[in-house]
């Protein structure tokens, strides 16, 4: 059999597992949808700002609920459980087990949070898709041809969050401090993402940042482009730096990869 | 030795085992102490974002807002450092048994599946966050008065005691049914909207969060004692608020005890 064609196969197998696992836990998952409210608690303050004061940089209520409201979904379809997973093996020894297994724990660990996020899509899309239908305040003013670069704008996210959080699962062969490493790295990019605010709206020195940094392809380049506020040179540069930081994040975790399997010693079981 | 006294020795006896634990990670512990203080600064930063627009939000400034996110932080610590890893735990002692076995000890049960365990690293989000509070006081330019600081630490407690109600409550329903995942999330959840002040929310959320949810007696309630700017009416229900909803949790936690059949059964 083919390399390929023994990996397809692997993926098919680890995929369902991974959709299984998260179908199993459900209310645990609708809770936790739930429960992040945090972009819609920062939505309801810009309401009262924009009220009281006329529209901030340029955005405007609807601008802002669209936004946000896209955000709280859009953040769950973008953003895994690696990290978390990973450390998490490193700790109770499973990874061991896992090294054994002929498909790369990585492997596994992506399936397992593209699992997640089908499950979290299937949920979650249909709900918003009735909002926008249903509500007046959501707006977004694209055609199909934008809303396709959205959803490849939405792959990219994803993938360029999996490897920020797998380059630095590999810090797990150093240190035990990893996790913790990976949340400053993630607060840090949650201003830049335009998880917090959107990016027009920061401190110009922020705003510079966040357009050469990787956290804005996992937010809020696609929330941009969905809202239709970007032309056709930033949609371009958006791609671009997103998938640069992709290749040089793979490139970054491969060498890691390779040092810290020799490195590996065993914790545990 | 009278009943209180023992209940505060067993009290140290389990905190004084939880602290020579962490002891033994101690760059765990850093670790977690320069977390929860960037996490202190994010939430404090996060919130300036408005201020770059307007001077006030729904009446209040951005220092009075740092002390609003400065009770967030004490409260929302005392929520991981104490309620979280008991709380996490109900759905397990049912599995397992070790609630039968809690039960036949000579302690009071409530006591025991609520303070039996702590996560010592978060008792210093409370610090840094009432620190936080002590900054946003000052460059809101309010000198804290002794009647400001008293009836602020009274609404604290106030908040403290609906918390622990709140979380008393989702625990007996942990033993009714059994499984109590996610449910720290959604006292989570609850205690995540007390970030900010409850006026910053409109219509129907902010009734909601005063009548249906007692999220409003959470941070603001008592940031507005310690700002001098007259609670209202929420300052006469908050103790009223309180009382009753810890003694409905345990009743309700007496009541899912005498249902409670056993592991084995």
């Amino acid at each position: 059999m083919g390399e390929v064609a023994a990996l397809t196969s692997a993926y098919r197998g680890l995929l369902r597992v991974a959709v299984v696992q998260a179908l199993t836990y459900r209310a645990q998952l609708v809770i936790w949808l739930l429960s992040s409210l945090f972009p819609l608690i920062m939505m309801t303050v810009w309401l009262s700002v924009v009220d009281q004061s006329g529209p901030a940089a340029g955005w405007d209520r609807s601008d802002f609920i669209s936004y946000y409201v896209a955000a709280a979904v859009l953040f769950h379809l973008t953003t895994g459980d690696l990290a978390w997973n990973w450390d998490r093996d490193m700790r109770s020894g499973d990874l061991s087990f896992r090294l054994l297994k002929p498909v790369s724990p990585v492997h596994h660990h992506l399936a397992m949070d593209i699992g997640l996020v089908s499950v979290t899509a299937a949920l979650l899309v249909p709900v918003a898709l009735v909002a926008t239908v249903v509500l007046d305040s959501l707006r977004y003013p694209i055609g199909p041809g934008t809303f396709v670069l959205f959803l490849v704008a939405v792959v990219l996210g994803f993938a360029v969050s999996f490897a920020m959080a797998l380059t630095f699962a590999m810090g797990t062969f150093w240190s035990t401090q990893t996790a913790n490493l990976y949340y400053l790295w993630w607060g840090a990019g949650a201003f830049l993402s335009g998880w917090v605010a959107p990016v027009s709206v920061l401190p110009e020195p922020l705003q510079r940042a966040a357009h050469v940094l990787p956290f804005r392809s996992v937010l809020g380049f696609p929330l941009e482009l969905l809202l239709g506020r970007l032309d056709a040179g930033q949609i371009a540069t958006g791609f671009a730096v997103g998938l640069a930081w992709l290749v040089g994040l793979i490139v970054v975790q491969q060498a890691l990869w390779h040092r810290g399997i020799v490195r590996y010693q065993a914790v545990g079981g | 030795m009278s009943g209180l006294g023992r209940y505060l020795r067993l009290l140290r006896i389990f905190w004084a085992n939880a602290v020579a634990t962490e002891l033994e990670y101690r760059v765990n512990f850093w670790s977690n102490a320069f977390l929860s203080l960037f996490w202190l600064v994010w939430a404090a930063a996060g919130i300036g974002v408005y201020f770059r627009f307007t001077h006030a939000v729904r009446g209040w400034t951005y220092p009075e807002m740092l002390v609003v996110v400065g009770l967030f932080f004490a409260i929302n610590g005392l929520r991981q450092a104490v309620i979280t890893p008991n709380l996490a735990r109900i759905s397990e002692y049912v599995r397992l048994g070790t609630l039968d076995f809690l039960l036949t000890k000579p302690v009071d049960a409530q006591f025991m599946v609520s303070f039996r365990n702590v996560r010592i690293y978060s008792l210093l989000d409370p610090v840094l966050g009432l620190g936080l509070v002590a900054a946003g006081m000052t460059s809101a330019h309010r000198r804290l008065t002794v009647g400001g600081a008293a009836t602020g630490l009274f609404f604290l407690a106030c908040s403290i005691a609906i918390l622990y109600a709140v979380s008393l409550a989702l625990m007996s329903a942990g033993i009714g049914w059994v499984s109590s995942e996610g449910m720290d999330d959604l006292v989570q959840g609850l205690v995540e909207t007390s970030r900010l002040p409850v006026a910053l929310y409109r219509g129907v959320v902010q009734t909601a969060l005063t009548v249906v949810l007692p999220v409003a007696f959470l941070t603001t309630v008592p940031a507005e004692a310690l700002l001098g700017r007259g609670v209202g009416k929420a300052g006469l229900l908050a103790p009223v608020v309180a009382v009753i909803s810890v003694a409905l949790a345990s009743a309700w936690w007496r009541r899912a005890l005498r249902s409670y059949t056993g592991a084995s059964a």
